[in-house]
Parts: structure tokens; C-alpha cells; sequence
């Protein structure tokens, strides 16, 4: 029952699709995650690309840092040999649609930079998520083998999900229903695109990945599968498990919650887990102890 | 600094990073604080399934009607709640606000065509800071109410935990915005007086039309009229809540674990509140691994099994022991650095090995009231 991270990373790499959303609650270690499954997925010599949304916030990008730089360019910028990242920006995607539909150059720039219409795409309904999604497919044309797409499970994930099918009722014609038939040929083929969901071995964020999931698959999304981070030490076997809880349930004491239970509420995210995806596997990643001395550990507290 | 905030403040604010169980313990405050207050009201803007289950109403009881629920006698007694409190627990409903918003604001006529319109039903959600506005225009009513003594305010799970100080300014800017007067009936003369000459055609509203189609036009247009007729009275919200959060009355809670993007979480929220001037009274260090008790008849059961189980299970104790120390060394040097640099007060928060909403609920009241 020992589960060894590099191996369960290892073991999603060949059910990788083209296009994979990785989503998840913030604290389940979904970052950390999508940047160690690029960077394994690269050094088998395909051509990847990393991508997150735009936050305005200013502050740094945790997915960046893990690459040694504070944010991720809006173009996409070498990594590592075969790794590309990139920051899908609202902005940049609209400007990209809007310098394409309007095909003289000048009078497109002129358009764009025209604080009216920037207002306007700012504040209009949807068009924030048109922004990054028309920024997505833009890189979805070029040639990477496998596209890894780290969203939080904010309304974002659901939102660009649900956005092609919504806009496509209200515009059914025209170039922006162009480039949402063309985002749906990707998104909602299992050939090409699987979400993933990264969850913890605890009671709440495994009803929240189930929930999430069952949000995808109304929206279908293709979904890739569940990817339980932070698997608990356990050095037994099954069977072993099934005696101690039997010596622990006659003993009356409550004095083992805290070694048992932990094991318990793994075996009980697994269960429920597996449970709502019969037909693929869990991948199961255990738990890595951060080191004790951390450079940038809550230092840097402007005095 | 925690214990006499609960004593004396109308609203605690308790923010942080996703996954260090923030809601929870906004519900725990809320428990702990009934010891001191009459009437005590805990709202969440996260549609948290459970913090209703744990109160016992599913999410659909709670939300309904857009009105907290106030607590009956029996789950307040199993929750350790003093007798005669009242004890309120209120998830926000984005949809129910908005309309009632719109109820008020517009005449009956114009409220039921907007609430026709696919943008409203479908999209009102995307539109930039109009769901942080809603949790915005319920918390002042709840505020202004009368009808609490102290509200505990459990902020939304944003990308980041300054977030929601950031949304008065954030929806202001929206309303200030041009977009808002590009869609108003009487056109003002900034739109042509920006644009020289030449592309004014590619730049008037039949261009938008033709590429949004008329559905959407017509539709965006009549959205952002109906904002622009409730201007006034967001911004005045806006105002008021800026104000509000930085008034004596208001206290702030950080939660946080040590995991380090929590701690990165924390320490932007930190230096971000120095820069508002917003005073951070406490920081709570959440879910503290603790450490196995000895316990010689079950080990000496488990030694009777096989000599191999023993030696495994001596080894599971040794590492929960390793974890809860490095937790506690964590946290022992979080509370000595935050406050000795930021003068806040450090709490930590065992965590609770339990699976039971009403269990964790109370035990982390508890360790509250110990304080």
C-alpha cells in the first residue's frame, strides 16, 4: 500500500490527452501537481505547454515559482527543453480575436487600444471568459503534443466549460460562433481533451472534487480522472488494516484516532473515489513532507 | 485579541488562502462567541454543502427564501451553544440578491423583461465583480439589520484572501466605467470625441451589432442600462463598506496552515492589510497535526498479533510523532516571527481527527474558548 509519487505521476503521463484541464480546490496541491506532470511529460520528448489564467491581483504566480520566475509571459516563453509557459490572458485573447476579425491592421490596433471598446470587453457579460478562451485556442492551433491547463475550481472551470454551448444559443452565427464551434470540436471530444481532478484524502474535498466532477460531465467535458494527492505513510497490508481496526474497535479507546484515523479517511476517499469513476483508475500520489526550512517561508514582511 | 473582539465587535471578518478550512472555523468563532453575545450570525459566501449539513440543513434548506436560519435548541445543544443565545447561520444565494436588487431598483415591467433576457438567466454570473456585489449588498443588510449583535463574515473563496477588501473599489471601477455610459440613452459626446475621424465607422454600435449579432446587442444593452439606473445606489454601497471595514467595530481573522502556500497566502494578505491600514487582530494557525497518545494495552493487543504488524505499527506512531512535532515547531516559530514583526496574535488550532461536521464544529470552538 506504499504509493511512490514518481510512479504515479509516471502512470497519468500515458493517459494524457492533447488538452488537460487540471482542476481542483485551492490547498489540494493542484499546482505543484500540473507542474511536476509537465515536466515529466517533457522529458519524454513531447512538446508541452503550461498554461494558467491571468489573475489581476499582481502578486506572483505559485505555478511560475515553481519554475524559478514570477509570471508566466502571455507569450509562451521556453521552460525547459520541450516545456513552454504561458499566461492566458482576457485581454490578449480579445485583441487576438478582434485584430483577426477586423483585418486591416491599422484600423484593428486603432480598435483595440480604444479605451471605449476596452471598457466594453471588460465589463460585458462572458467576455472575460471569451478572452481566455479565444486565447487558448489560438495556442491549441500551434503544435504541442500535450497542453496542461492549471485552473482553480473557481466558477472559471465551469464557466469556460459551459461558455461555447451558452453563447452559441445567443450568436449562432458570425466569426465568434465560428471560434466557439471550433473550441467545441476540441473540448467536448474525449479524443482529444480530459479533465483531471486533484483531491485530498479528507471528507470535504473529496465531496468537492465529486461535485466538480459531476459539473464537467453536465457540461461534457470528457473527464480524465481523479488524482488523490497527499496519500497517507501506511506501512500495512489490507489485511493488517483490518485487524488493527478490529483490535481498535473492541479496545473502546479513543486514544488511536489520531494514528488510524488518518488511514481511515483515505481508505474512505478511495472508496468514494473509485467508487464514482468504475471505469478508469484513481491515481493515488502520496505525501511529500515540504522541508522545515523554507528561503522564503512568510519572511518577506514589509516592516 | 481574539477573546475581546468577540466581546466587542459587530463584525469579524475572517479571510485566507482555499483549504485551511476557513469556513469551519468561521462557523467556530461563531460558537465560541455565543458565550459573550446574545444574538450571533455567521454567513458564508461559499455554497458550503457541508457548513449546512453540519448545522443540519442541506444546502437547498439554507439557501432557500435568500434569509439566514436561525439555529433550533437541538443542534445548539450538541454545539456547546450558550443557553438563551441565538445562533444564525447564512449562505449567500447570488440569484435570490440580484433579483431582489433588481425588485427594488426597477419598476415592475422593466424587472420581469430583464429577468427574460438568456443574459440575465445565464450569464449575469460572468459579469465582472457582479457576484462579489451581491455577497456585498447582503452583508450590509445583514449589517444594517439590527438584527445581530456580532456577524461573523466568512469571505469568499477568491484566488487570493485580500480579494474581497479589493471588491468595493473593483465594483466602483466597473460602475465608473465607460461601458455602462456607452449603453446609457443619452448618448454623451465622449464616445465620438475620443476617436478620430476615420474609424469612427468601424467604431459605432452597428459594428458591435454585426459582430455580437442583435439578440446580444439588444440584450447587453438593456443589462447594462438596468446597471446603470442602480449606479448610484452601488456605488453608495461601495462607499459605505470601504468605510465600514476599516471602523473600529470591524475585527479581522486570518486563517492559515502551515503548508507554505497557505503561509504565502498569508503573508501577502498581511503586508496588503498594512498598506490598506486595515488592523489584523489574530492569526489562526489551522489543522495542527498532534501526537499519538501512548496507549500500552492496545500496543501490547497489537504485539500479540504478529511481530511484524507490531514493528509496522511502531513505525506508523513514530511518523504521526515526527508530523505533529514539525507542526509544532512550525507553529511555535510562526507565532514568535508574526508577533514580533506584525504584533498579531497567533493561535493555533489542533486538528480534529473526526469525520462528523457537528463534531469538528465544536471541538474547534473549544479550542477557542480556551483563549
Amino acid at each position: 500500500m506504499n504509493y511512490d509519487r514518481m510512479n504515479a505521476e509516471s502512470s497519468i503521463l500515458p493517459s494524457l490527452k492533447r488538452i488537460n484541464l487540471i482542476s481542483g480546490k485551492g490547498g489540494v496541491g493542484r499546482t505543484t501537481m500540473t507542474a511536476a506532470l509537465a515536466r515529466s511529460n517533457a522529458a519524454l520528448g513531447k512538446k508541452t505547454l503550461i498554461a494558467e489564467l491571468e489573475d489581476d491581483s499582481g502578486w506572483d504566480s505559485p505555478l511560475a515559482r515553481s519554475f524559478g520566475v514570477h509570471h508566466f509571459p502571455i507569450e509562451p516563453r521556453e521552460l525547459a527543453p520541450n516545456l513552454h509557459g504561458i499566461c492566458l490572458s482576457a485581454q490578449a485573447g480579445q485583441e487576438l480575436f478582434l485584430t483577426s476579425f477586423l483585418k486591416l491592421p491599422s484600423i484593428a490596433q486603432a480598435v483595440v487600444n480604444n479605451q471605449g471598446v476596452k471598457w466594453f470587453l471588460e465589463g460585458a457579460p462572458a467576455f472575460r471568459e471569451m478572452g481566455f478562451f479565444n486565447h487558448l485556442l489560438i495556442e491549441l492551433r500551434k503544435n504541442y503534443d500535450t497542453i496542461l491547463l492549471d485552473l482553480p475550481a473557481t466558477g472559471h472551470m465551469v464557466g469556460l466549460a459551459k461558455l461555447p454551448k451558452l453563447l452559441l444559443k445567443m450568436i449562432p452565427f458570425g466569426p465568434i460562433a465560428d471560434r466557439l464551434k471550433e473550441g467545441q470540436s476540441y473540448f467536448y471530444d474525449k479524443e482529444k481533451t480530459a479533465a483531471w481532478v486533484v483531491t485530498l484524502p479528507q471528507t470535504l474535498p473529496v465531496s468537492e472534487a465529486i461535485d466538480l466532477k459531476q459539473d464537467l460531465t453536465r457540461e461534457e467535458i470528457p473527464f480524465g480522472g481523479f488524482i488523490l494527492n497527499r496519500a497517507p505513510f501506511n506501512p500495512f497490508t489490507t489485511e493488517e488494516e483490518q485487524i488493527l481496526e478490529s483490535l481498535s474497535s473492541k479496545s473502546h479507546t479513543q486514544k488511536r484516532m489520531v494514528d488510524l484515523e488518518r488511514l481511515r479517511r483515505f481508505r474512505e476517499a478511495k472508496k468514494r473515489l473509485e467508487e464514482e469513476t468504475a471505469d478508469r483508475p484513481l491515481w493515488i500520489a502520496p505525501e511529500v513532507q515540504q522541508p522545515l526550512e523554507q528561503e522564503d517561508f512568510g519572511l518577506r514582511i514589509q516592516k | 485579541m481574539l477573546a475581546e473582539n468577540l466581546k466587542h465587535k459587530r463584525c469579524l471578518i475572517v479571510c485566507g488562502g482555499g483549504g485551511v478550512g476557513k469556513t469551519t472555523v468561521a462557523a467556530s468563532i461563531a460558537i465560541a462567541a455565543t458565550k459573550v453575545r446574545d444574538r450571533v450570525l455567521v454567513v458564508t459566501i461559499d455554497p458550503s454543502k457541508r457548513l449546512a449539513e453540519a448545522f443540519g440543513y442541506t444546502i437547498e434548506e439554507m439557501v432557500k427564501g435568500g434569509e439566514p436560519k436561525v439555529l433550533n435548541e437541538e443542534v445548539k445543544t450538541e454545539l456547546g451553544v450558550r443557553l438563551g443565545a441565538q445562533l444564525s447561520v447564512g449562505i449567500l444565494n447570488p440569484k435570490y440578491v440580484l433579483a431582489q436588487i433588481v425588485e427594488q431598483v426597477l419598476t415592475p415591467a422593466q424587472s420581469e423583461k430583464l429577468k427574460g433576457t438568456v443574459l440575465y438567466q445565464q450569464l449575469s454570473e460572468m459579469v465582472y465583480g457582479l457576484q462579489e456585489y451581491t455577497a456585498y449588498e447582503w452583508v450590509t443588510r445583514m449589517i444594517n439589520s439590527g438584527d445581530y449583535d456580532l456577524i461573523i463574515l466568512d469571505t469568499p473563496p477568491a484566488f487570493h484572501a485580500k480579494d474581497f477588501f479589493n471588491v468595493p473599489q473593483k465594483v466602483a471601477n466597473l460602475m465608473e466605467s465607460r461601458v455602462f455610459q456607452l449603453f446609457s440613452p443619452k448618448k454623451s459626446n465622449w464616445f465620438t470625441s475620443m476617436i478620430s475621424a476615420p474609424i469612427q465607422a468601424a467604431l459605432n454600435f452597428s459594428w458591435i451589432e454585426k459582430l455580437l449579432g442583435v439578440r446580444v446587442f439588444s440584450e447587453s444593452r438593456l443589462f447594462f442600462e438596468t446597471f446603470n439606473a442602480m449606479r448610484d445606489r452601488i456605488l453608495e454601497r461601495c462607499a459605505w463598506l470601504s468605510r465600514f471595514f476599516s471602523a473600529d467595530e470591524v475585527g479581522v481573522v486570518a486563517v492559515s496552515t502551515i503548508e507554505s502556500t497557505a503561509q504565502l497566502e498569508l503573508e501577502g494578505l498581511m503586508n496588503f492589510m498594512r498598506e490598506k491600514r486595515i488592523p489584523l487582530g489574530t492569526v489562526l494557525i489551522n489543522q495542527l497535526e498532534q501526537k499519538p497518545q501512548p496507549d500500552d494495552a492496545f500496543d501490547a493487543q497489537v504485539s500479540g498479533t504478529s511481530p511484524g504488524l507490531y514493528d509496522k505499527w511502531k513505525k506508523l506512531e513514530r511518523h504521526q510523532q515526527e508530523r505533529a512535532e514539525r507542526a509544532e515547531m512550525m507553529s511555535s516559530k510562526l507565532c514568535a516571527r508574526y508577533s514580533a514583526q506584525a504584533k498579531v496574535e497567533v493561535i493555533p488550532i489542533p486538528m480534529v481527527y473526526s469525520a462528523h461536521g457537528l463534531e469538528i464544529l465544536k471541538t474547534t470552538a473549544d479550542a477557542l474558548k480556551f483563549q
